[in-house]
């Protein structure tokens, strides 16, 4: 009984996995109304009805009506899962029924991990991130000798040669959880001097590739290196660097994973440098940042993060001419780089393709600055600039505050 | 036995058989094991159940409706539409409406349900989107449905009897756990799994940031 066998598919045999109520839900629920397609920035850019959300969740209940066995996918399903949509939720707040295809596309990803269909680039990846966590010992002095060659870079921009960036310290309040590259450690640590605060510098990025590959038992042991380390240094507060996807995994899907809440906050540099702002601890002066600025909500910290007001916060006190792109917020374009896209090269064309909503976007605002508070949003960002002319450039939230920090 | 009791067996053995299938669907779904989210929330998950039922459901809420206003007028009508069958079949078990007055209530709502069930019969094969998005029990579900709006009208206006409509609404329940008609219930259960998870993170209703 029921319109769509798959709605009743209660495992795969790829992913010997129950599926969970929330997916069943969202399988089951579809009318196939269509309305979805214009939310997707892959049918603005390309209006075709493959490109239509609700065409990928049937094609993945196609799929588990017939089952799937490791290694038997189709390659065009995984195609699907990981080039066609970017986890960004847009159609979710669009649908009228609430169907979540985000949850369905990650299924889907799941699946075609399972069968061995997953980009080899985002597998290794996570394997590495894994690796990086199960032999600590290996590159323990190399990453703690290239933080001292930073540290001199915050001493000189801070003025002050007492400045750190301390690493492995026990007691410390935040464990900052950076990306890979100065550009994601030096200016938060700046701001982490200026405002006196007791924190260490993560071992680990915050980077979980994993998520991008819809497998959970890898997303898990990459999160679990960031959570035993803040449980061995007994920190208040995880604070995970600009990344979008980094920081919706540790701070709402996480915890889903190992069943319990942590025993730390997990929070965005965003939102601890605009409660910073509010409280006064940082001040700034605007006039450095005199250009027209626009800012970027990434997806991940936005639409599924929750981090709306917190970006705007910051560039109000930072910036002297911030403007919106519209629409933004929970309504924002995703920028075609989330997804683990921007990892894939082959991939390269169809994500360009896909970044056209946002560039129109961008140049509505007639802005020359883009500031986006995630990695990978800021790699696309930059080669969009690039592929459309655009003359942009393209910064991060942090590095903007701290040019105009009083130091 | 008459017509009418013949044609009242009928119509209630559908309906007791719809409810049945209706409810081994939800039970099914139901049983698919549930992920409790143990994040602590930003913001708070009744909220945003409300928001999802209410000002979620907006036109001016969402970029797809304002975009397809007349898709989203349509879809409302034809949903008036479908609530005033239920109605008029409740009514039409009791009393004979054709001797009622009042039946004439019925009409415009029956009536513009029905041009918004044909128009979106037309859509589904004119609509190169939903053509390719369409499955079988789009159009069956939807012809069905349409043959009911069109019967209990056809009865309210006189022209046919009750028996032509329950005739129509029973083998619309008789199909109904095949269809997609079930959307109904698992409606609820979608909005509030959006409204929990939004509402939680503080993204629906958008929450004022003071830290």
């Amino acid at each position: 009984m029921g319109s769509d066998k798959s709605t009743v598919a209660f495992t795969n045999n790829a992913v010997k996995k129950p599926l969970t109520r929330n997916v069943a839900i969202a399988l089951e629920t579809c009318v196939r109304c269509g309305l979805c397609a214009d939310s997707c920035h892959y049918y603005r850019a390309r209006p075709l009805p493959e490109n239509v959300p609700a065409y990928r969740g049937e094609a993945l209940r196609r799929q588990l009506r017939v089952g799937t066995k490791a290694n038997l996918l189709p390659d065009s399903f995984a195609e699907m899962a990981f080039a066609s949509c970017t986890l960004c939720r847009r159609c979710v707040m669009n649908c009228p029924m609430g169907v979540d295809n985000a949850l369905l596309m990650q299924t889907a990803r799941s699946l075609a991990t399972a069968s061995g269909l997953a980009p080899e680039i985002l597998v290794q990846l996570a394997d590495t991130s894994i690796d990086r966590g199960e032999n600590l010992e290996l590159f323990r002095d190399f990453f703690v000798e290239n933080i001292k060659g930073l540290e001199e870079e915050v001493r000189q921009r801070t003025g002050d040669p007492g400045a750190s960036i301390p690493i492995e310290r026990k007691g410390a309040d935040i464990l900052f959880v950076a990306l890979s590259g100065p550009h994601s450690i030096v200016p938060p640590a700046i701001l982490f001097h200026q405002a006196k605060a007791n924190w260490t510098l993560s071992l680990f990025e915050a980077s979980n590739y994993g998520v991008f590959l819809g497998d959970i038992e890898r997303a898990k042991r990459i999160a679990k290196r960031i959570i035993d380390e803040a449980k061995r240094f007994e920190v208040k507060d995880v604070v995970i660097g600009e990344c979008g996807h980094a920081y919706t995994t540790l701070r709402w899907e996480a915890p889903k994973w190992f069943g319990g809440a942590f025993p730390f906050r997990v929070r965005s540099i965003i939102e601890v440098m605009a409660e910073w702002i509010q409280e006064g601890r940082l001040t700034f002066d605007r006039s450095a940042n005199q250009e027209a600025v626009t800012y970027h909500d990434s997806c991940n910290l936005t639409r599924n993060g929750g981090l709306l007001e917190e970006p705007r916060i910051v560039l109000r006190a930072v910036t002297e001419d911030f403007r919106e792109m519209y629409p933004n917020r929970e309504e924002n374009y995703c920028c075609g780089g989330g997804g683990g896209m921007v990892a894939v090269a082959e991939w390269e064309n169809r994500r360009l393709e896909a970044g056209q909503p946002k560039v129109n976007q961008i140049k509505a605002t007639g802005a020359k600055i883009v500031v986006a508070a995630c990695d990978n949003c800021r790699i696309q960002l930059s080669e969009l600039s690039e592929h459309y002319g655009l003359g942009v450039t393209v910064k991060g939230l942090a590095e903007t505050a701290v040019r105009a920090l009083v130091i | 036995m008459g017509a009418v009791s013949l044609s009242l067996i009928i119509l209630l053995f559908s309906l007791i058989f719809a409810v049945i299938g209706l409810s081994i669907r939800v039970a099914r779904l139901v049983a698919h094991p549930a992920i409790i989210d143990p994040s602590p929330p930003k913001a708070s998950a009744r909220k945003g159940v409300f928001y999802a039922f209410t000002v979620g459901m907006l036109p001016w809420k969402k970029e797809s409706a304002r975009l397809h206003w007349l898709v989203y007028i349509r879809g409302v009508l034809f949903h008036i539409g479908i609530f005033t069958f239920i109605i008029l079949l409740f009514v039409s078990l009791f009393v004979d409406l054709r001797h009622l007055s009042g039946s004439v209530a019925f009409i415009p709502t029956l009536g513009l349900g029905l041009i918004a069930g044909i128009a979106a019969l037309i859509a589904r094969f004119t609509d190169r989107n939903l053509r390719a998005l369409s499955k079988p029990d789009d159009y069956i579900s939807l012809v069905l449905i349409n043959l009911v709006l069109l019967s209990g009208l056809a009865f309210v206006l006189n022209i046919t009897s009750r028996t032509v409509y329950w005739g129509f609404v029973s083998v619309l329940c008789l199909y109904l756990p095949w269809s997609k008609v079930p959307h109904v219930a698992y409606f609820f259960f979608s909005r509030t799994v959006f409204g929990v998870m939004f509402g939680r993170r503080g993204v629906l209703p958008a929450v004022k940031t003071s830290h």
